[in-house]
């Protein structure tokens, strides 16, 4: 199941954000705006080659060594999007014989999924999702946030006990014309999930309407945006800004 | 299919963050009148099952199996307007958490799965499930709900200056097809043994539209559909588009790879305005956000 | 004698479809007092703690802290009713154990950074100070428990409320859920159908069948009268 794999991926991005550097101790608002910051440099420059990306590749090197973040397993998180342009990189190969504007599609795609990566690996997701409402998201959506991340592990795993439940009593695998026995067990099986998660929320909402709740949902205001996090937002704009420049130098 | 960031183009996508700042926003409007008293934990749970559900695979024969989108499901039991926001929020959570789609794109992604994957899965139920057209109005919508999200897709990526043969869209075409069709009938597996566990689990539309109108409805969500992906399987279906909106620039940049002197300052000028134009678009996009959701506050406690 | 903290005279309730699931219950908490609430799955033990918290309304007389329950003195009511639910993950919805903590000062109308200190005065109290920043779904069930009756004492109650607190608790986190609710001198009431544990908790007990109270008197006395042990 996907989600056993997921689940390991995830806890890797928890550890990595408790930990305490430079960027770890930016608000999250600012590092939020840093990262799109980023993605618009990387956006903006035109697939010409892949040398390009140098600049905004030495930027994001700088903040992967200032965090501390393994490069290796950084690296390997990203990499879990490149079929996605791999595809297109070799279909626009094939269709315009250009290879250096399909790799250089690849690596523009690549370089947007680190910084995501180093983005969630310094900033804890509670506090990321903090900032979204600081940013002005609705209070609504980023309470769907929350809800998701807190109530995903527990749904899954209910999900995997009714599949072993499932399994035990499945003596050998069914013969082919059984197959719709088989279909039907699948949509019963997320029917009846789909049922618990609906009982799980309405046991959710009477646990928050016991504690006050009246409809509106109300979150601490966000901390102060320090100073130091403007400088960060502006160093990043510099180093962004710094990176174009370079890549127009380097072709 | 989740567009990563670095693919599409820099016009597509801060058009389609703009566009899908307002949709979500009214759909926040449309699920908070549609909740009794704020039963919002209902619309987090719920989130988190379709992201398990995602994980369920079905056996679909030949040895493979597939999975539910989910889209309209959640439509036809919470409704199109905590449909809208549950897809979102998990779109921005796989962008997030598993690098399934980009950041900058994610506005593109929430347009095609949250926005359009939703309301081409809800009209066909709301539309032909009172009747003795039922079923066909569940399949109806899981299947178009995946292949108006597809569509949507292959047409950014083309206006994008993503390079495609006819081949190439006809083969993902025929992919789209059989995930369509799967997801239409998992819909229709998954949603009618929800109901024989308790039927007040699913939205019953009020007011019964007639039967022709709904037909008609679906087979022009479905012609729409099938004829963006065919217009984006023809040679020049839209490539003078594509070249005003992507690829102008790019070509520009391949065949003069090593640039004369004389034309350092014009690329500058030309780099400093795109970049100044994205964040501008960022705080265009942000101002949006922020104006719509003022006036829906405003507007619900007036 | 003091006014009882929860007052409740002939409370019936009928579930949507007719059938009574409170035939006319009679109950009075004093304050300080603990009461063990046993009976069979089903005798409506759980509805009833749902009514002392006004999250079901039936018919009847109910005061709490000499509150009638009404639309206005719902707020009161639900800060002095604290209500530990069966399941700490229905409970526990907030990223993390201190958001979760302060979920309830900041719904009675306390600014956030109030409610950030209260929160971190009583994680201090109850020892889960090292569990603030943490998710709930990788605490144990001792730690959920605990987070969960941490987010309703910051709300100082009156009444403590326990639905089936034991359950997904190993014996050891028994013991140590039993010393923390003899230390708490709230009012409390506790559905268990565990009878060692009641003894240690509570000195009263009353017995529900068929949507009354059958029986009102000591822990041992009742659990005898009503056969309410394994063997």
């Amino acid at each position: 199941m996907r989600g056993d794999a997921r689940r390991l991926a995830s806890l890797r991005l928890e550890e990595w954000a408790r930990g305490d550097s430079y960027l770890h101790r930016r608000d999250a608002r600012a590092k939020i705006a840093g990262l799109l910051i980023f993605l618009v440099a990387v956006s903006t420059t035109p697939p010409s080659s892949p040398g390009a990306y140098l600049p905004v590749v030495l930027v994001f090197a700088a903040g992967l060594a200032i965090s501390g973040l393994p490069l290796p397993q950084v690296a390997a998180r990203a990499a879990v999007i490149l079929p996605f342009p791999l595809l297109f990189g070799f279909v626009s190969w094939l269709e315009s014989g250009n290879a250096t504007f399909a790799a250089a599609l690849i690596v523009r795609s690549y370089v947007s999924a680190l910084a995501v990566v180093l983005l969630m690996g310094v900033t804890p997701l509670p506090e990321l999702l903090h900032g979204f409402r600081g940013l002005g998201a609705p209070a609504l959506l980023v309470m769907v946030l929350q809800s998701i991340v807190r109530y995903l592990q527990l749904v899954v795993d209910h999900g995997l006990r009714m599949r072993r439940a499932a399994a035990c009593r499945d003596a050998g695998g069914l013969p082919a014309r059984n197959r719709p026995s088989l279909w039907r067990r699948s949509s019963g099986a997320l029917a009846v999930l789909f049922g618990r998660s609906y009982e799980r929320a309405e046991g959710v909402h009477r646990a928050m309407v016991a504690r006050g709740f009246r409809g509106d949902f109300l979150a601490p205001r966000p901390s102060r945006f320090q100073w130091q996090d403007g400088v960060f937002v502006a160093g990043c704009t510099l180093a962004a800004v710094g990176a174009r420049l370079c890549m127009r130098v380097l072709s | 299919m989740h567009i990563p960031d670095g693919i599409l183009s820099v016009p597509v996508w801060a058009a389609l963050n703009v566009a899908a700042a307002p949709g979500i926003g009214l759909a926040v409007r449309r699920a908070k009148k549609g909740l009794s008293e704020g039963q919002a934990p209902l619309l987090g749970v719920m989130g988190a099952f379709v992201f398990a559900a995602q994980c369920m695979n079905f056996p679909v024969g030949f040895g493979t199996s597939g999975h539910l989108l989910g889209g309209a499901l959640l439509a036809m039991t919470l409704g199109p307007g905590a449909a809208v926001i549950i897809l979102t929020a998990i779109l921005i959570l796989q962008a997030l958490l598993f690098q399934d789609g980009g950041l900058l794109a994610l506005g593109a992604n929430a347009v095609n799965m949250a926005l359009i994957g939703v309301w081409a899965g809800w009209i066909p139920y709301r539309m032909l499930s009172q009747g003795p057209l039922r079923t066909v109005g569940i399949f109806a919508g899981g299947f178009l709900s995946v292949l108006a999200s597809a569509a949507a897709a292959i047409l950014e990526l083309r206006l994008s200056g993503v390079p495609m043969s006819s081949a190439v869209v006809g083969v993902s075409s025929l992919v789209f097809l059989a995930t369509a069709t799967i997801e239409g009938l998992i819909t229709v597996a998954v949603l009618q043994a929800v109901e024989r566990l308790n039927p007040g689990w699913l939205r019953q539309p009020r007011g019964t539209p007639g039967r022709a109108a709904g037909l008609l409805v679906t087979a022009a969500i479905l012609i729409v559909a099938a004829g963006v992906l065919y217009a984006s399987a023809l040679p020049d279906g839209f490539e003078s588009l594509a070249h005003q909106l992507g690829i102008a620039s790019r070509e520009r940049t391949i065949w003069n790879a090593p640039l004369p002197d004389y034309e350092a300052p014009f690329f500058v000028a030309e780099w400093s305005k795109k970049a100044v134009a994205g964040l501008a678009g960022l705080g265009l996009i942000y101002g949006i956000c922020m104006t719509v959701g003022r006036l829906l506050i405003r507007q619900r406690s007036a | 004698m003091s006014l009882p903290v929860v007052d409740v005279r002939g409370l019936q309730y009928r579930y949507p479809d007719g059938a009574y699931a409170l035939r006319g219950v009679d109950f009075q908490l004093a304050a300080g007092e603990s009461v063990a609430l046993f009976g069979a799955n089903g005798s409506g033990k759980t509805t009833f703690l749902l009514h002392l918290a006004g999250l079901l309304r039936g018919e009847g007389d109910l005061r709490i802290g000499g509150l009638p329950l009404n639309d206005e003195t719902l707020p009161d009511i639900r800060r002095i009713v604290g209500y530990v639910f069966q399941d700490s993950d229905d409970q526990l919805f907030m990223p993390t154990v201190l958001e979760d903590v302060a979920f309830g000062p900041l719904h009675q109308g306390v600014d956030g950074v109030e409610a950030t200190r209260r929160a971190r005065e009583t994680t201090a109290a109850l020892g889960i100070s090292h569990l603030e920043n943490r998710a709930p779904y990788h605490l144990s069930a001792g730690e959920k428990k605990r987070a969960a009756i941490a987010g309703v004492l910051v709300m100082t109650p009156d009444v403590l409320v326990f639905d089936e607190p034991t359950t997904f608790l190993d014996p050891p986190g028994q013991g140590d859920l039993a010393r923390l609710l003899q230390e708490l001198p709230q009012a409390k009431l506790i559905a268990t159908h565990d009878v060692s544990f009641a003894r240690r908790v509570a000195q009263r007990a009353i017995f529900f069948a068929g949507g009354r109270i059958a029986g009102d008197g000591p822990v041992e006395e009742i659990a005898d009268r009503f056969h309410w042990r394994l063997d």
